[in-house]
């Protein structure tokens, strides 16, 4: 099998070389290839070089990916602890970040995890902790505001 | 392909996740939905009041639709209960989740885990729930509640239907909820039917269709459907494919198929096949085709009867006897059993009920043989039944019911 490297460069200068196996899981990078774009290495304008390793670390291990009917569970098992232990150890704005990153690459793996470890982190906070997370202004008047929580006191309760 | 993404995090002493000082990153609208799609829904409904545009969002046709894409890996059994508490007779609706990573094929157990009772529910009868909304009936009137934004409303009464404003004793009201595929709408049908005063051969029927668009616009009311042979519905009322079936009488005793659809707003009256036993038949799924399973025989001869509409262009049945496994006999004959819908894996949903019927025609409902909540899922074609226990109910009592099987979250507005 051709173990063909890519470099990638980051927006601030860095530069990674990567398996093409790798590289694939990006499709803004197939795309690239399939277009002939990809020259001597492709340069990445939206994604640091911090970011980018990590998303490099995270394709790397899920490479081969295992499919529903794989009956490997340790495999799995061992996979899914690997994930858990690299969210935990990212702050939320880096996890922004991944998601904005994974995106803009077309990584859709790691865009629906990194989505939902958001969505597992704010899933039992109030409104107002989760219109700072995401800058959000009130636009609701006290009155219109008191009405949509009445409609919905069971939320805030159990 | 696509893996669960569903990943425990231990929230141990995670300081701050959040670096104070620094704002956010800004994230696009579309990658907030991709959030948002992955919340379950009792955070959806209390971040609706984080702006507008969330709270328009998570209301919006398009975001349910989406999240009715993601399979929802939780099947629901909602239980009723009715107890005496201080000899006040109380019931309770609770809703019975099964444990997540369970498939539908080898889910054994739900757990109760909610308690969905309104005191505005108090009186009626629960008739149904199809696609997360439920169907509460105290003839004639009727309430639609959306089991996941706990909305509850009363649809207003039919005015005009001069069915329902008469005191006849033999008058029959049903109401079936359904969704139109083709406008991703959400109806709801009544039907009210009573028998003419004539004996005999001139013994006919009057019955009016009328129909509701749910979470539209109000002021549009219900509506009469033209039905060319009026009929009187005989068993319950199938809903699939966007199409709800059932077996009517247009004369006594000659049953006919009846089929509305809930685009095309249509009737269409097929007479069933000749050697079909309307007494106790239910109208159920089969592998996708519209089916009817007769129980007459199941407690003294441990058989069921199945007669599925093959080809409906040329009104084809075809005919089987299923023989209940020697095993399982015990089952069948201690039991009574009635059906409660099919599953999305083709097994027909089996509750026990104790109910007798007195001489003037009175059905009442006798207490179950235990306090253990339990239903049975048959599947036809490898004819075996499996037991599925409720377990954790709030409450032990022998008068217990188990009203159907659902797994659609549905976020719309009433």
């Amino acid at each position: 099998m051709s173990s063909n490297k890519i470099l990638l460069t980051s927006s601030d200068g860095e530069s990674f070389e990567i398996d093409e196996a790798v590289a694939r899981k990006f499709l803004i990078i197939v795309h690239m290839m399939e277009d002939n774009c990809a020259g001597e290495a492709i340069p990445l304008e939206n994604v640091t070089g911090d970011i980018l390793s990590k998303i490099i670390e995270y394709a790397k291990m899920h490479v081969n990916e295992p499919s529903e009917e794989d009956e490997d569970e340790e495999a799995k098992k061992n996979l899914d602890s690997w994930d858990a232990k690299f969210m935990e150890k990212l702050d939320l704005e880096t996890i922004f970040k991944i998601i904005l990153a994974a995106n803009y690459l077309n990584f859709e793996g790691l865009l629906g995890f990194a989505s939902q470890t958001v969505a597992d982190y704010i899933k039992d906070k109030t409104p107002e902790e989760v219109r700072e997370i995401f800058n959000i202004e009130n636009d609701f008047t006290p009155e219109e505001e008191e009405e949509i929580r009445k409609e919905n006191a069971w939320t805030f309760n159990e | 392909m696509k893996r669960k993404s569903r990943v425990t995090i231990r929230r141990r002493r995670r300081r701050d996740m959040c670096k104070s000082h620094e704002p956010m990153p800004y994230i696009p609208f579309d990658l907030v939905i991709e959030i948002l799609t992955r919340l379950p829904a009792k955070s959806l409904m209390r971040f609706k009041s984080v702006s507008k545009l969330w709270s328009s969002l998570i209301c919006s046709r398009t975001f349910t639709n989406r999240l009715l894409r993601v399979p929802s890996f939780i099947q629901r059994l909602y239980v009723t209960l009715t107890f005496l508490d201080n000899s006040q007779r109380k019931s309770k609706l609770l809703s019975s989740s099964s444990s997540p990573g369970s498939d539908i094929s080898t889910m054994s157990s739900f757990v109760v885990d909610r308690d969905l009772t309104t005191p505005s529910m108090k009186g009626y009868y629960l008739s149904h729930v199809l696609r997360g909304l439920m169907c509460f009936v105290k003839e004639p009137s009727v309430k639609i509640y959306n089991t996941t934004t706990r909305q509850l409303v009363v649809l207003p009464d039919i005015e005009e239907s001069n069915i329902i404003a008469e005191d006849h004793k033999n008058k029959k009201i049903m109401y079936r909820i359904g969704h139109d595929p083709v406008g991703d709408q959400y109806k709801v049908v009544c039907i009210v039917a009573r028998s003419n005063d004539e004996f005999g051969e001139l013994r006919r029927y009057l019955s009016e269709h009328w129909v509701f668009i749910l979470g539209g616009d109000k002021s549009s009311g219900w509506r009469k459907i033209p039905c060319r042979s009026p009929h009187l519905p005989i068993t319950q009322i199938l809903s699939i494919n966007g199409r709800m079936h059932y077996l009517a009488w247009v004369q006594k005793f000659d049953p006919m198929l009846v089929t509305f659809d809930f685009s095309s707003e249509e009737i269409s009256i097929l007479q069933a096949h000749e050697d079909i036993r309307w007494f106790k038949s239910n109208p159920i799924e089969y592998y996708g085709k519209v089916a009817l399973l007769n129980l007459s025989d199941l407690k003294r001869e441990c058989t069921m009867n199945l007669w599925v509409m093959e080809d409906v262009e040329k009104n084809m049945w075809s005919e089987k006897t299923l023989a209940v496994h020697p095993s399982q006999m015990d089952i069948v004959k201690s039991t009574s059993l009635r059906v409660a819908g099919t599953t999305r894996n083709n097994e027909v949903i089996l509750v026990p009920h104790n109910i007798r019927y007195t001489l003037t025609g009175e059905v009442i409902v006798e207490p179950q043989n235990t306090t253990l909540l339990y239903i049975f899922l048959y599947d036809l074609q490898k004819n075996l039944m499996r037991k599925v226990e409720i377990k954790e109910p709030p409450y032990h009592t022998k008068f217990w019911d188990v009203v159907g099987l659902d797994d659609v979250e549905n976020f719309m507005y009433l």
